[in-house]
């Protein structure tokens, strides 16, 4: 790093950034919609000009005209990121150069100073060019449909280009996409030595408009590793204030904020504060403690120069931040205050079913394991996908990815594999937990450094080569070794958690009193928090559950913060509420009240095995009106109980009459005999119009809850699944709109076909290659816009070409029966029913 | 300061979107056979479940959107004037005209690089001397839910999806109704909206609007390589300012939001 500009960074003396280079490009004619930066080669004058008049103003760092000299905002234009960005940069090199050249007999004499910026007259200071970057232009998955990994490499192409350049720095602003962030700091680290500096957009809800909180920016961008964080653009500087306080209370990091000057008029395009105002209005960000300060849109040299005039003087206001243990997602901060479930549920170990899922790439049921233990209030979601079977970082890839496109829990990422550990970090949006490493040096020095890398925290086991110690005391002495080991790789405390082990209490009886003991010392003398994985206290004892939930809240009583459980269970997430009532956490028992306050206690006796079962099955509760379930429903015959439930779409219902009916009958039967038949009468309901689409989805999604039921009966018993063939389904290339697709799909798969979903946007190559590989006999396209039509004729094409032996079935809004001809379409599927029909017909 | 709208579904449309209007009257109330029964314990339970999709999109969607007002210039008249006199007597000419037109029928927007293409728009934008450019979007969380719903519950993602395009075209209407009064207070009038994809406007303009409006800095509204607006619920359009009253004739399917997703279109049926 340039040491003087180190020495500035660090420094109390507040720092002048420059105003906007797009509203001084549009003053001087530059038309709307054009890229100002093609200027930096058709015109590097004009630009080195308006770099000149900002440094005379008093900027101190000049932003060099890269804002969208990305790759994707270049294309078509003929000229490489590397082209613009290295001119941009060589133009704002060449403005700075004077004073730069002149600095270098005053400047370190004069960093450090505190509270006494540039004089006029006074002998320059370095003016620092920073590579500026903004957002790609095209949102980031899950929203859009850029990879993480293609928005790495665009900004990797400008970072390297920059630094060659001659950057002293690089920014990224207007930020609104913390994964977007994240892709950008990442290429920044690994492609250069600068400073990254990183300024996010946000609304007056203190919110991006992908709904990231200031709190999750602080707490994900401090992890990795960013020297200044801060606001810039949309809001003027009075409605930026109390965004940037909060931010100055999430993070010591240093401070800074460009904001606009007001809002632009629609018709003049003119903003709507004047620079007296402006300056006026950013002073009070002193008593904050900014650090940089410049303007964005609508700002101009005169807005720095009244800037300078207003913090001549003022030194950087020391901040006093209370550090906290938080993990995240960019919409959500988990703050470990007090008792935080971690749900473990997403994990293959003893669970036949969750094998099945990995080894078919089921991800729907991965995520529908990790909503339902969102629903159930856990806090914290551990993910482990590890078989040996398959290939573990690319499937903990895709399974962060998809749950992260769907919920907002932030997620403890469990492996042994630290390969596994990286790809997660890598892809994972916000901070997550790494669970684990334990006392052994060797593994702890594979782990750590990804820790800080990534800004994560980190689990430590009190076990290292020797095993589990039997008591709290060994126990103890490995938890000081990893947290001193931690310490020592740049963790901070508050990163570090200790999970003292929970032993089977019917085989190590003695030992679940040691481990309670060592949760006591190790947050008492440690001052870190606790993690257990509770259940395992259990195994090999009836009554599993009052074993758990008994042990829970000694261990809560003895200082575990982090307990694993099975949030569904409801016993436990019951016990961790009493907890707060009685530790003095939930304060008037408010939370405790408001969710017993009409709690009836069941009146009949249940016996515990029972009670259990029910307690391991519990689903989301069917919220729908459960319509005339009667006493009637239990006497009447299996098959009505299935067809009804089925009908009116009640799920649990539907579950509860297959279990059953299968104490009876063959699983095979119950599908060929009930189901299928109970789904054909309300297709044909639907088709005649007194059922709608709703409801036949809904009755879909009961039937699904009975194919469940079935498909775990057979996987237990290892005779296979009930796939009566392989369906291929995707929404062609170009084309993002899937809820046709996805509505197929539900429909499909209740009538017992195995559905290979490649989800949207999906190139032809991938889905001839996948039809091929799986020797699937039919392919179902969906395309929702006269524009991907295109795409759905080539996917059709390429398929003949391949000479695959297999049909192919079309649907979507804008197509007709006669254009599916046209295009070599075996089939058209007016609706999700017919495509249905059409299974039938081909695959039996 | 920026003026806020409600979001708002409307149920009813929604209803009937899904039902189909044919099928509102029928069957009779008085009608006792299970299957009437069956469709009247389902319309209940529909309108139920389309109230909780409502609302949810209600609370969940964001009023996000953009306006700018621009002159428009016209490309050198008197050459195409001059062809058009000479194709009303020539028949042979008219392919070369019909080459000529096609680049003829554009227009600039003063102070942008943005071109607009199409018979459509150069016959909306005809009395107009400067035109509105439009975005609103209802924002990516909302999107999240779709997706997530598209996973936990498809009935109801279905109608989800439904009311959220149903309150984009809601939000737009909103807008547009504002800059109508505001314009006519001033003595202007302003045409039909108008938004790429529509007639022979190119779907491919979406993204130079959102550039020209810097869309993805103001509003969070961008496009991706296939020239689809993220977030989906989102809608770009332009409506012309002319000095005297227009005639509002935008309608029929191919100018519909709907219809992409229109059970009526599906059955060969229209709303009409």
């Amino acid at each position: 790093m340039n040491k003087s500009l180190f020495q500035d960074i660090s420094s109390n003396e507040i720092l002048l950034l420059d105003g906007a280079m797009g509203t001084m490009l549009q003053n001087s004619g530059l038309k709307l919609g054009e890229r100002p930066e093609m200027l930096c080669l058709t015109d590097p004058e004009a630009i080195e000009e308006i770099h000149r008049k900002y440094i005379q103003s008093g900027s101190r760092i000049i932003y060099a005209n890269t804002f969208g000299a990305n790759a994707r905002k270049l294309e078509g234009t003929g000229y490489s990121a590397a082209d613009i960005v290295t001119a941009a940069v060589r133009a704002a090199r060449k403005a700075a150069s004077g004073s730069a050249v002149s600095a270098e007999t005053t400047g370190s004499a004069k960093a450090g100073e505190p509270g006494k910026p540039e004089e006029a007259g006074t002998a320059p200071l370095p003016v620092y060019v920073a590579l500026d970057i903004g957002p790609i232009g095209e949102l980031l998955e899950p929203y859009g449909t850029l990879s993480f990994e293609s928005a790495y490499d665009i900004f990797r192409e400008m970072i390297v280009a920059g630094s060659q350049a001659g950057a002293d720095l690089i920014v990224f602003e207007t930020m609104t996409d913390l994964y977007e962030v994240k892709a950008g700091v990442l290429a920044a680290k690994e492609n250069s030595s600068l400073p990254v500096f990183v300024t996010m957009t946000f609304e007056e809800s203190q919110r991006t408009f992908t709904g990231c909180s200031v709190e999750a920016m602080a707490c994900t961008l401090e992890g990795l590793g960013a020297d200044a964080l801060g606001i810039n653009c949309s809001l003027g500087p009075d409605e930026i204030y109390p965004i940037a306080k909060k931010l100055s209370e999430c993070t010591d990091l240093p401070l800074i904020v460009k904001a606009n000057a007001g809002l632009p008029d629609p018709e003049t395009e003119v903003y709507s504060i004047t620079p007296e105002r402006f300056a006026e209005s950013m002073k009070r960000y002193a008593d904050i403690g900014i650090k940089f300060v410049g303007g964005c849109c609508g700002t101009t040299p005169e807005y720095i120069a009244r800037l300078r005039s207003v913090f001549d003087g003022y030194a950087v206001k020391k901040r006093n931040i209370q550090r906290l243990s938080r993990v995240c997602t960019p919409t959500s901060v988990v703050r470990i205050d007090g008792v935080k479930v971690i749900g473990e549920r997403i994990n293959p170990t003893g669970k036949k079913r969750f094998r099945q899922a990995l080894l078919e790439n089921d991800m729907d049921y991965i995520i529908a394991q990790g909503m339902q233990q969102a629903e159930a209030g856990a806090d914290i979601l551990d993910v482990n996908v590890g078989l040996p079977e398959i290939d573990e970082p690319e499937m903990m890839v895709k399974t962060v990815k998809h749950l992260q496109s769907v919920l907002d829990l932030p997620l403890q990422l469990d492996s042994s594999d630290p390969e596994a550990i990286e790809a997660g970090l890598r892809v994972y949006n916000g901070k997550p937990i790494v669970n684990s490493v334990n006392g052994e040096y060797g593994v702890m020095e594979r782990i750590f450094p990804l820790i800080r890398k990534y800004g994560a925290a980190v689990v430590g086991l009190t076990l290292d080569e020797r095993g589990i110690p039997p008591t709290a005391e060994e126990r103890f002495a490995i938890a000081e070794r990893i947290v001193k080991t931690a310490l020592s790789f740049g963790i901070r405390t508050e990163d570090i958690f200790i999970d003292c082990l929970t032993l089977t209490v019917s085989a190590q009886q003695k030992e679940a009193a040691e481990t309670l003991k060592a949760v006591r010392m190790v947050k008492e003398r440690l001052g870190v928090h606790t993690v257990l994985g509770v259940s395992n206290i259990s195994f090999g004892l009836p009554y599993r559950d009052l074993i758990n939930h008994s042990f829970l809240m000694l261990a809560m009583g003895s200082g575990l913060d982090l307990p694993i459980i099975n949030p569904n269970a409801e016993s436990m997430m019951n016990a961790v509420m009493a907890f707060h009532v009685l530790s003095n956490k939930d304060r008037d028992s408010a939370a405790y009240i408001e969710k017993f306050a009409d709690y009836i206690p069941a009146v009949s006796h249940t016996s515990p095995s029972a009670s259990a079962s029910a307690g391991a099955a519990a689903l989301p509760e069917n919220d729908r009106p459960e319509g005339c379930r009667s006493g009637d429903t239990e006497t009447a015959s299996y098959n009505e109980r299935i067809f009804h439930a089925i009908e009116k779409g009640l799920k649990e219902e539907a579950a509860r009459a297959v279990k059953d009916l299968l104490k009876t009958e063959d699983a095979m039967d119950i599908v060929n005999r009930c189901l299928i038949p109970a789904l054909d009468r309300v297709g044909v309901r639907f088709e005649q119009g007194i059922l709608f689409l709703p409801q036949l989805l809904n009755a879909a999604a009961a039937a699904s809850e009975a194919f469940e039921v079935i498909k775990q009966k057979l996987t237990a018993s290892g005779t296979g699944g009930v796939s009566k063939g392989k369906i291929v389904i995707a929404t062609v290339r170009g084309d993002i709109h899937d809820i046709g697709k996805n509505i197929v799909k539900v429909i499909l798969e209740n009538y017992g076909y195995q559905i290979i979903d490649l989800g949207r946007d999906v190139p032809p190559e991938n889905i001839v290659e996948t039809a091929i590989r799986e020797d699937v006999k039919l392919v179902g396209l969906s395309a929702l816009m006269t524009t991907t039509l295109k795409s759905m004729e080539e996917t059709i094409s390429a398929l003949h070409a391949s000479g695959h032996d297999c049909r192919i079935m079309v649907g979507g809004a804008v197509l007709t029966a006669d254009y599916a001809k046209k295009i070599g379409a075996d089939f058209y599927a007016k609706d999700a029913k017919e495509s249905a029909d059409i299974a039938k017909k081909v695959l039996g | 300061m920026i003026k806020h709208y409600d979001i708002h579904v409307d149920r009813e449309e929604i209803f009937s979107w899904v039902v189909g209007k044919n099928q509102i009257s029928h069957p009779d109330e008085k009608d006792c056979s299970t299957e009437s029964h069956l469709f009247h314990e389902t319309e209940k339970e529909l309108r139920r479940q389309i109230e909780r999709a409502a609302a949810e999109v209600e609370s969940a969607a964001a009023d996000r959107y953009l306006y700018s007002v621009f002159s428009l210039q016209r490309p050198d008249t008197a050459d195409s004037d001059a062809e058009d006199g000479d194709s009303y007597s020539s028949k042979a000419n008219s392919s070369a005209r019909d080459k000529n037109r096609s680049k003829e029928e554009s227009i600039y927007l003063a102070k942008t690089s943005l071109v607009l293409t199409g018979s459509d728009i150069c016959s909306l934008l005809h009395d107009c001397g400067s035109c509105i450019l439009l975005a609103v979007t209802l924002g990516a969380p909302l999107d999240r839910i779709l997706k997530k719903t598209q996973i936990s519950d498809m009935s109801d993602a279905f109608l989800l999806d439904l009311c959220a395009s149903s309150a984009a075209e809601e939000l737009c209407n909103a807008v547009n109704r504002t800059l109508e009064e505001e314009f006519e207070n001033r003595g202007y009038f302003l045409t039909d909206r108008f938004s790429p994809g529509y007639g022979d406007l190119p779907i491919s303009l979406q993204g130079d609007i959102c550039r020209v409006l810097q869309a993805e800095k103001r509003i969070g509204l961008t496009v991706n390589s296939s020239d689809m607006l993220i977030p989906s619920k989102s809608i770009t359009a332009v409506i012309g300012i002319a000095d005297r009253p227009q005639p509002k004739k935008i309608s029929g399917c191919q100018n519909c939001r709907m219809k992409e997703t229109c059970g009526f279109r599906k059955a060969g049926k229209t709303c009409e």
